[in-house]
C-alpha cells in the first residue's frame, strides 16, 4: 500500500514520535531520577466550544483583566496567561460542524472516514513517551463519556469521544471510570509482574499469528504487540523507579501516600462529581509523580453532559451551545462555562497549595485549557478558546493575555510547540507549525 | 481507496434523493484538461510525488490504476492539487475530471460486485467479550462494563475492525478480567474447569476436598431429590413387602409387579434385597426383614402379618411430624432423664406396665417408677395417696359384720391395690434401698396397674435404676397398655431404648438401632442424605430402601448427569485417595490439562496445534514448579488462553504462500462459524456450530443455511436485536439514558425506562427469532409491554410486571418502532420535544438519507418550549432556501409525532394549553396527521426503509462499510424480503450465503482494489 502524501506528513511529525517504545534500552543506563522537581503538562478539554462572548480577556494599565467566564481564576491570575487567536487552519476546511475540528493536539487534518481513523499523533503522547521514562504511568488520558456509534455523516463519531492519539490511527485509551483511573495510577506494579510470564507467551501468539495475516491485519495486531511490549517495559521501569525512591535518589515527590481514597466503581451520578473526581486523581497523580502527562475530556465533542447540580439549567451542553442568541439559553451556558472554569479552578488551586520546594506544583506545571471551537453555535473554529496556566518550573510568566489574531502565523501547533519544548521533547516542527510561539 | 466508499455513500444518498443520471464526461475530453495542468509535473520525467499522469494519455487504464485515479480525484477534491501557486481549474473542469473518475470507478464497482471487501481483524467487542465469556463460562459476569468503550464505525457499528482498538490499558484490563475469570473457577481432573457465581481463589487440598465433596453431596441430593417420596408423601411399605412376598411365592418378575402395582422399580429392588439381607445385622432391622421371611405362603395370611409389619415399622415415626418420632429422640436417650408412660386410660380399670429388656438380656434394666399421676373427673391425685385411702376403706368394707355381698370382689381389690403398695420402697436387688413411694421393676415384666374408679388419665413418672451397679449394661423399654401387654422379652417396636449414655453397651445398641434408620429414614432430608451418602460408600449401595444407588440414579438421569456424576466422583477419587502414587498423580495432570486444551479450543475457535498444545501442558507444569498448587497452574493457563490474541481477535488467516494472483479466498469451515455466530448471536459458535465446522459440513449451503436458521431461533439471537438493531436504532445503552429533566419528568424513574428498553428490545427479539416481517417495524399494530409501561402508554388491560405481546393497539397509537418510549424519549430534549431531532431520526436513522451538517452561520432559530412556537420558528426557518433543503423533508416527520411528549406520553395539548398540531407536509405535498398517518406515509417507503435496512443489516454482518460492489447483494437481499412478504431470515440467508460473506480478500486484492 503506497503512503499517501498526507500519511507522509503525519509521519514526520512522529519522527522523534513513540520512540521511546523503541528505544527503551537506550535509555537502561540513564538515571530515572533527577534532581529537580520535573515539570508537568495537562490538557483539559470541554467539547462544543464557548460562549464567545465572555470568554478571554484584555489588557489594561493595571494588566490583564478577565472577561466574565475566565473571573474563577482571580484568584490565580499571575499563574495564568490567556490566548486569543490561536488556531487550527486545517479544521475550517471542509464539511461537518464538528468531526474536522477534533485535532486541537495535534493540528492535521482528521481524515473523513467511517472505518480507518487518522489524525495524527498528538502533543500529549509526544511528550508522554519522552516523559514516560521516568515515571510509572506514561500518561493519563482521562474522560467523563463514552463514544457513540454514529457513522452517518461520514465522520465516524469515535473523533469526538478523543483528543489524544498515541498513533495517527490509534487514538490514547480514555478512561472514564474513577475506580479504573485510580487503580491504573496507582497500582504498585505487583499485578502486573505476576503477568510477566504470560505476557511472553502471548506475544509469541502474536508473532506466530503475525504470518498468517493481511497486512492490513498485521496493522491491527501490531497495536496489539506494542501494547504488550510497552506493558513489559513498564513493569521493568516500575522496578527501577521503586529503587531510586527506595535509595532516595534524586527528587522526591512531596506527596509519597495515596491520600485519595479507592473510588466507588461506575460512574458518579452528577457530572459534577465525575468531573470533581477526576481532576482529584490527576492532582493526585502529578503530586506523587505517578505520571507527568494528563489529557482530561471534561467532557466529549457533542456531549449532551448535563448539570444537575446547577439549579435553573435544562438541557445539554451541546445543545445549550447552539443557543441560537436566545439570551435565556444563553444565560444558562454561560453559567455552564463559569462552572467549568470553576472546577478548573479548583483544581489549580490545589496545585498551587503543593509545596514541591522551590516551587509549587502549578509552578511546576503547564495546565491548558481548551476546545475545539470557539464558538460553538455557529461552528466557528477560526480561534479557539486557549488559557494556559502554571509556570512550566519557572520558564512562563503569568498574568498575560496574548492577543495573537492579528499575528500571521498565529497556529495553535505553535503553542504546542513551546509546551513540547519545555517539556523536553525538542522538535523543529510540530502539526502544521515550524517554530515555536515565545510565551 | 478509502475515500471511494464515501464517495458512494454520497452516490446512495443523491439516489435516495431523486439520481439524475448525467452523461459521464469522455476520456478525450478530461484529458487534455489533465495535460494542461498535470502533465508538467506529473510525466515520465519529472515524477512529482512519484506520480506520472503523461504515461496514461493514451490509456487510462482505470482497473489497474484505480488507486492512482482515487488520489487524483482526491487531491482535486479538496484542493491539494492543483498547488496553490500553479494555475487553478475552473469549476467545470474540476467537475468533468472528479465525474469521469467517480463514474469510471462505478464501472469498476459493477465489475468487482461480490468482492468481499476490505474487513481489518476484528478484536471482540464489549458486547462480545461479555457474551463469548458467558458462553464459554456458563455465566454472566459482565466484565467489559468497565472496559474502554467501543465506538462505531463502518456502517455504524461497534464491529469494525479499524475501530476497535488495541492498547497497553486494554490489555491491562484484558488481564484482570481475565485473572478475576481464573479466580472464580475450579479446575478439577474430573469436572474439569468449572465457573462459580461467587470467587474461589487459592485453595489448600483439605479444601479442595471438602469442596468436592460438598459439590457432590449437593448434586446427589438436587437430583435426587425429585424422585424421592417427600414427608407425607404415601410410602406403600406394606405394598413393597407384599410385592416381595408375591415374588417369593408367586415368582412373579420384580419388575412386572413394579409396573403393575406402581410401585418405583428401584425401590422395590432396594426392598427385596433388604429383607432378603442378612448384613449388616441388627436386631431392629430384623423386625422387618426377619418378619417377612417368616411370612405364611399363604397370601391372605401373610398380607394380615405384612399389615402388622408395617404397623410395628411406621410406630417408630410421628405420623404428624415426620422427624420427631422415636426413631429421631433415640440418639438423645439418656438414662438420668425421667421418661413418663402417660396415655388416656378412660373407661379401664387396668393398665398394663410394660418393662422390655429388648431381649438382649436384663442387666441393669431396672425401672423406677418415682410418681404416678392420676386424673379422676377434674381431679389429678396422687396415686399412692389415693391408694391408701381406698385401701384403708376397702379394708373398712371388708372388715363390717355381715360382710358385704361384693367382699370377693373387695377381697380381690384390695389384695392387688396391696401388690402395689408392696412394691413400694422396695428394690429386687439385695441391699439397695430406694425411698418408701418408689417403685422398681426390674424388666422384663408386666406390670397390671389397678385404676381408680372413673379414671381417665395416667402419668407414670418413670427413669432408670442409675444407682444400679449394672446400670451400664442397660437397655430398657417402657410403656404402658391399656390393652394387651406387650411382648417384653423383645424389642418393643415404636418404644424408645432406655441406657445409660456413653456406655459401650448404649453404643452398640444405638449402633444396632441405626441401622433400621439408616434403611428407613424418617423424613426427606434424611433420605436425600442417604443417597449423598454414596459418596462414602465406595461404589456400594447403601440400605435404605427409599434411596438411589449410584447405578440406579445413573439410569434415572440424562447422559449429561450420569457424566457429571461419574466426573465428580473421580475428583472426589483423586482428591481423596491418601498418599497418591505418582502413576496416580500423573493421572491428575493428564486429565487437568486435557481439560485445558478444550477449554482453549473453544476459546480461540479452533482446533489448536500440537505446538500450542505443548506451549500450554508448558506454562502449566512450569507454574507447577514455581509451586504453585495444581488449580492455580491451571489458572495462569486459563488467563493465558483468554489475554491471546487467538481469542481477543477473530483472525482470518491466509495460507502460508498466498496464491498472488487469487483476490479472495473462501474462509475455512471455523472462521465461517465464528463470522455466523459473532453475526447472529454476538458471541462464540456454541457445540453444534463447532461440531459442524469440525467435520467441515458447515461449509455445505444447506448446512449453513440450517444452521442460520437454528440459530436465528435460538435465545441468543436476541443480540441481533440488541447490537445490530440497537446501535443502527439508537436504543443501545438506553438503560442509562439520563438525559431527561428529571425536575420536570419524574415520572420517568429508572423501572420507566428499563421497561421502555426492555419493550423495544423484546420487539426486535421475536422480530429476529419469530422471523416476523420487517415491516412491523414501522408498521406492526403490537409492542410489548409490562403493566407499568401500558400505563405510561395509556393501554388498559395489561396487568403486572411480566411483558408480553399486546395486540391491537393502533387506537391507542402505539404498534412498532414510531410509538415506543424509547424512541421518543431518545430523540427528544431533555425538557421539551424537537421535532427536528424526530425527524432528522426518521430521515437518516430509519429511512437512511443523509441530510448534509447545516451550514455554517446557522441563522439564529428560536427554538422554545412551546411547541406551537417552535413550529413557527421552525417554518420561519425554512424560508432561507440553505435550511430549507433539509429541514422541509426532516420537520414534517417530526411535526407528525408532537403528539407524543419528551418521556413518550400521547399529549392532546401542550404545557400551555394549546391544541398539538400534528400535521406534515412533505415537499411535493404528500400530507400527513399524527401517529397513524406518519405511519402509512413511511409504509408507502417501505422500499427505502428496506433499503436502509439491507445496508444496515450488511455492514453489521461483515464489520465494514458497505461497498459499490455490494448492489448487487443488496438487491437479491431486498428481492428476497420482498419474496418471503419480509421475513428477517430471508435478507440474513442471502448474506450467510453471498460471496461476499463466505469469502475474505487475499493479500492480492488489498494491494489493487477498493
Amino acid at each position: 500500500m503506497k503512503t499517501s502524501r498526507r500519511h507522509f506528513l503525519r509521519g514526520t511529525g512522529v519522527a522523534l514520535g513513540l520512540p521511546w517504545l523503541e528505544s527503551f534500552c537506550a535509555f537502561g543506563a540513564e538515571s530515572v531520577k533527577h534532581n529537580t522537581a520535573p515539570r508537568r503538562l495537562a490538557v483539559c478539554f470541554t467539547g462544543n466550544g464557548v460562549n464567545p462572548h465572555h470568554w478571554g480577556a484584555e489588557t489594561t494599565p493595571g494588566g490583564m483583566v478577565f472577561k466574565k467566564s475566565l473571573s474563577p481564576l482571580e484568584g490565580l491570575k499571575k499563574h495564568v496567561n490567556v490566548f486569543t487567536g490561536l488556531w487550527n487552519p486545517t479544521t475550517v476546511e471542509g464539511e461537518g460542524g464538528h468531526y474536522p475540528k477534533m485535532n486541537v493536539l495535534c493540528g492535521l487534518k482528521v481524515k473523513k472516514t467511517t472505518t480507518d481513523v487518522e489524525v495524527g499523533t498528538t502533543m500529549d503522547q509526544l511528550i508522554a513517551a519522552h516523559t514516560g521514562r521516568f515515571t510509572p504511568v506514561p500518561s493519563v488520558v482521562l474522560g467523563t463519556e463514552r463514544p457513540s456509534y454514529s457513522t452517518d455523516s461520514g465522520f465516524t463519531s469515535i473523533y469526538s469521544a478523543y483528543i489524544s492519539w498515541s498513533t495517527p490511527t490509534t487514538p490514547a485509551p480514555k478512561e472514564i471510570f474513577p475506580q479504573q483511573a485510580f487503580d491504573q495510577l496507582f497500582d504498585d506494579g505487583s499485578r502486573r509482574k505476576r503477568d510477566k510470564s504470560i505476557l511472553d507467551l502471548v506475544r509469541e501468539d502474536a508473532n506466530s499469528l503475525k504470518p498468517k495475516l493481511s497486512s492490513r491485519d498485521k496493522q491491527k495486531l501490531d497495536e496489539y504487540l506494542t501494547s504488550v511490549r510497552e506493558i513489559e517495559q513498564r513493569v521493568e521501569l516500575a522496578e527501577r523507579i521503586s529503587q531510586a525512591e527506595t535509595n532516595g535518589q534524586g527528587w522526591q515527590p512531596s506527596v509519597k501516600t495515596v491520600t485519595l481514597g479507592r473510588p466507588a466503581a461506575g460512574i458518579p451520578a452528577s457530572s459534577e462529581d465525575h468531573l470533581r473526581l477526576m481532576f482529584d486523581i490527576m492532582l493526585l497523580a502529578f503530586q506523587m509523580d505517578r505520571t507527568r502527562v494528563a489529557t482530561f475530556m471534561m467532557n466529549n465533542d457533542l456531549s449532551n453532559m448535563r448539570f444537575p447540580s446547577l439549579d435553573g439549567i435544562s438541557g445539554g451542553i451541546h445543545e445549550l451551545s447552539h443557543h441560537a442568541g436566545d439570551e435565556h439559553r444563553l444565560s444558562m451556558y454561560q453559567r455552564v462555562n463559569e462552572h467549568q472554569v470553576k472546577l478548573w479552578a479548583e483544581f489549580l488551586a490545589k496545585m498551587q497549595a503543593t509545596n514541591e520546594g522551590e516551587r509549587t506544583l502549578l509552578e511546576n506545571s503547564m495546565i491548558l485549557l481548551t476546545s475545539s471551537l470557539m464558538d460553538g453555535n455557529a461552528h466557528d473554529s477560526r480561534q479557539l478558546p486557549v488559557v494556559l496556566a502554571g509556570g512550566g518550573g519557572g520558564t512562563i510568566q503569568g498574568g498575560r493575555f496574548h492577543d495573537l489574531s492579528k499575528d500571521p502565523n498565529r497556529k495553535l501547533c505553535r503553542l504546542h510547540l513551546a509546551l513540547m519544548d519545555r517539556m523536553g521533547v525538542r522538535v523543529d516542527h510540530f502539526g502544521d507549525a515550524e517554530n515555536a510561539l515565545a510565551i | 481507496m478509502f475515500r471511494f466508499q464515501i464517495a458512494y455513500f454520497i452516490i446512495i444518498a443523491t439516489a435516495l434523493g431523486g439520481f439524475r443520471a448525467e452523461a459521464a464526461p469522455d476520456w478525450k475530453v478530461v484529458e487534455p484538461m489533465l495535460a494542461a495542468r498535470c502533465y508538467e509535473c506529473h510525466n515520465a520525467d519529472k515524477t512529482k510525488g512519484d506520480v506520472d499522469l503523461q504515461r496514461f494519455a493514451g490509456d487510462p487504464d482505470v482497473p489497474a490504476n484505480f488507486e492512482i485515479w482515487t488520489t487524483v480525484k482526491d487531491t482535486i477534491d479538496n484542493g491539494d492539487m492543483p498547488p496553490r501557486k500553479a494555475k487553478q481549474l475552473t469549476s467545470e473542469e474540476k467537475a468533468a475530471i472528479t465525474g469521469w473518475v467517480q463514474h469510471s470507478l462505478d464501472l469498476l464497482a459493477e465489475a468487482k460486485s461480490g468482492d468481499p471487501g476490505p474487513v481489518t481483524m476484528r478484536r471482540l467487542t464489549n458486547a462480545e467479550y461479555d457474551n463469548t465469556i458467558r458462553d464459554l463460562t456458563g455465566r454472566d459476569y459482565a466484565l467489559a462494563k468497565e472496559f474502554q468503550s467501543d465506538g462505531g464505525g463502518g456502517e455504524g457499528f461497534t464491529n469494525t475492525g479499524d475501530v476497535l482498538f488495541m492498547s497497553p490499558a486494554a490489555i491491562d484490563k484484558y488481564f484482570a478480567a481475565a485473572r478475576k475469570l481464573a479466580d472464580h473457577a475450579t479446575v478439577m481432573p474430573g469436572t474439569g474447569i468449572v465457573f462459580h457465581p461467587q470467587r474461589i481463589g487459592l485453595r489448600g487440598p483439605e479444601q479442595v476436598k471438602a469442596q468436592a465433596q460438598q459439590g457432590l453431596y449437593v448434586w446427589y441430593q438436587q437430583k435426587a431429590a425429585p424422585h424421592l417420596p417427600k414427608d407425607f408423601d404415601p410410602m406403600r411399605e406394606g405394598d413393597y413387602m407384599l410385592a416381595c412376598w408375591k415374588h417369593q411365592h408367586q415368582n412373579v418378575p420384580l419388575d412386572r409387579l413394579a409396573k403393575d402395582m406402581k410401585l418405583s422399580v428401584h425401590f422395590l429392588n432396594n426392598w427385596w434385597n433388604l429383607v432378603n439381607s442378612t448384613e449388616p445385622p441388627s436386631r431392629f432391622l430384623d423386625l422387618v426383614r426377619v418378619n417377612w421371611r417368616e411370612l405364611p405362603a399363604d397370601e391372605k395370611a401373610a398380607h394380615d402379618r405384612i399389615r402388622a409389619i408395617e404397623a410395628d415399622l411406621l410406630s417408630w415415626n410421628n405420623p404428624k411430624k415426620p422427624g420427631s418420632g422415636p426413631q429421631r429422640w433415640q440418639q438423645d436417650s439418656d438414662g438420668i432423664r425421667p421418661y413418663p408412660m402417660q396415655g388416656s386410660v378412660s373407661g379401664k380399670s387396668h393398665i398394663h406396665l410394660c418393662f422390655g429388656d429388648i431381649g438382649d438380656g436384663n442387666k441393669g434394666d431396672i425401672a423406677l417408677v418415682t410418681h404416678i399421676e392420676v386424673s379422676v373427673g377434674k381431679q389429678k391425685l396422687n396415686y399412692l395417696s389415693w391408694l391408701e385411702k381406698t385401701l384403708a376403706e376397702k379394708r373398712k368394707q371388708a372388715a363390717v359384720n355381715p360382710p358385704p355381698p361384693s367382699l370377693d370382689a373387695l377381697k380381690a381389690r384390695i389384695a392387688e391395690l396391696e401388690k402395689v403398695r408392696a412394691l413400694c420402697g422396695k428394690h429386687p436387688q439385695p441391699g439397695r434401698t430406694i425411698e418408701p413411694q418408689v417403685l422398681a421393676f426390674a424388666a422384663p415384666q408386666v406390670f397390671k396397674l389397678p385404676l381408680p374408679e372413673g379414671a381417665h388419665w395416667l402419668k407414670v413418672d418413670t427413669r432408670l435404676d442409675m444407682q444400679n451397679p449394672e446400670v451400664d449394661e442397660a437397655s430398657i423399654q417402657w410403656t404402658m397398655t391399656t390393652d394387651k401387654p406387650r411382648d417384653v422379652t423383645k424389642i418393643i417396636p415404636g418404644v424408645l431404648t432406655i441406657w445409660k449414655r456413653s456406655t459401650k453397651k448404649s453404643g452398640e445398641t444405638m449402633n444396632d438401632f441405626n441401622k433400621m434408620k439408616a434403611a428407613f429414614p424418617d423424613m426427606f432430608e434424611r433420605r436425600l442424605e442417604e443417597v449423598a451418602s454414596n459418596l462414602y460408600r465406595g461404589g456400594k449401595p447403601g440400605i435404605t430402601v427409599y434411596y438411589f444407588s449410584d447405578d440406579q440414579l445413573g439410569q434415572l438421569l440424562g447422559a449429561h448427569d450420569r457424566k457429571q456424576l461419574e466426573a465428580m466422583k473421580n475428583d472426589w477419587y483423586f482428591v481423596a485417595t491418601p498418599n497418591p502414587k505418582p502413576q496416580h498423580l500423573k493421572q491428575i495432570d493428564d486429565s487437568i490439562l486435557s481439560h485445558l486444551r478444550e477449554f482453549a479450543k473453544r476459546a480461540w475457535r479452533r482446533p489448536i496445534t500440537d505446538e500450542e498444545t505443548k506451549k500450554l501442558d508448558a506454562l502449566y507444569f512450569v507454574s507447577r514448579q514455581k509451586e504453585l498448587d495444581r488449580e492455580s497452574a491451571a489458572r495462569e493457563v486459563l488467563v493465558r488462553v483468554l489475554v491471546s490474541p487467538n481469542f481477543l481477535f477473530k483472525a482470518e488467516t491466509l495460507p502460508p504462500i498466498a496464491d498472488a494472483k487469487t483476490p479472495e479466498l473462501p474462509l475455512n469451515a471455523h472462521e465461517l462459524a465464528s463470522r455466523l455466530s459473532y453475526f447472529l448471536w454476538a458471541s462464540t459458535p456454541d457445540w453444534e456450530l463447532r461440531k459442524a465446522a469440525d467435520d467441515g459440513s458447515l461449509l455445505k449451503r444447506e448446512v449453513l443455511a440450517a444452521q442460520t436458521n437454528r440459530m436465528l431461533r435460538d435465545p441468543k439471537a436476541a443480540a441481533l436485536a440488541k447490537e445490530f438493531a440497537g446501535q443502527w436504532l439508537k436504543f443501545n445503552g438506553f438503560d442509562a439514558h439520563n438525559s431527561v429533566d428529571e425536575k420536570k419528568f419524574p415520572q420517568f424513574t429508572p423501572e420507566l425506562r428499563a421497561d421502555m428498553h426492555r419493550e423495544v428490545v423484546e420487539f426486535f427479539t421475536h422480530l429476529v427469532r419469530d422471523d416476523r416481517s420487517v415491516s412491523d417495524i414501522i408498521g406492526g399494530d403490537y409492542t410489548f409491554l409490562n403493566e407499568r409501561l401500558a400505563k405510561h402508554y395509556g393501554i388498559p388491560g395489561v396487568t403486572g410486571g411480566e411483558f408480553r405481546e399486546v395486540k391491537g393497539i393502533a387506537p391507542h397509537r402505539r404498534g412498532g418502532l414510531l410509538g415506543m418510549g424509547a424512541i421518543l424519549t431518545k430523540t427528544s430534549r431533555p425538557h421539551r420535544t424537537s421535532p427536528v431531532v424526530r425527524g432528522d431520526y426518521l430521515y437518516q436513522v430509519v429511512l437512511g438519507i443523509a441530510s448534509p451538517p447545516p451550514p455554517p452561520n446557522v441563522p439564529e432559530l428560536k427554538e422554545t418550549s412551546k411547541p406551537s412556537s417552535l413550529r413557527e420558528a421552525l417554518l420561519q426557518h425554512r424560508t432561507d432556501s440553505a435550511c430549507a433543503v433539509c429541514h422541509e423533508r426532516i420537520d414534517p416527520l417530526g411535526f407528525a409525532l408532537e403528539s407524543f411528549d419528551p418521556i413518550g406520553r400521547f399529549r392532546a395539548t401542550d404545557e400551555t394549553g394549546g391544541k398539538i398540531d400534528d400535521t406534515g407536509e412533505m415537499p411535493g405535498g404528500a400530507r400527513f396527521t399524527g401517529f397513524a398517518g406518519l405511519r402509512d406515509y413511511l409504509k408507502k417507503n417501505e422500499p427505502q426503509f428496506v433499503t436502509q435496512l439491507t445496508r444496515k443489516l450488511l455492514g453489521y454482518a461483515l464489520g465494514r462499510q458497505t461497498l459499490p460492489s455490494d448492489k448487487k447483494l443488496l438487491q437479491q437481499m431486498q428481492a428476497s424480503l420482498k419474496a418471503s412478504n419480509g421475513k428477517f431470515s430471508a435478507a440474513v440467508l442471502e448474506i450467510v450465503r453471498s460471496r461476499q460473506f463466505l469469502n475474505r480478500r487475499t493479500e492480492a486484492t488489498v494491494a489493487t482494489n477498493p
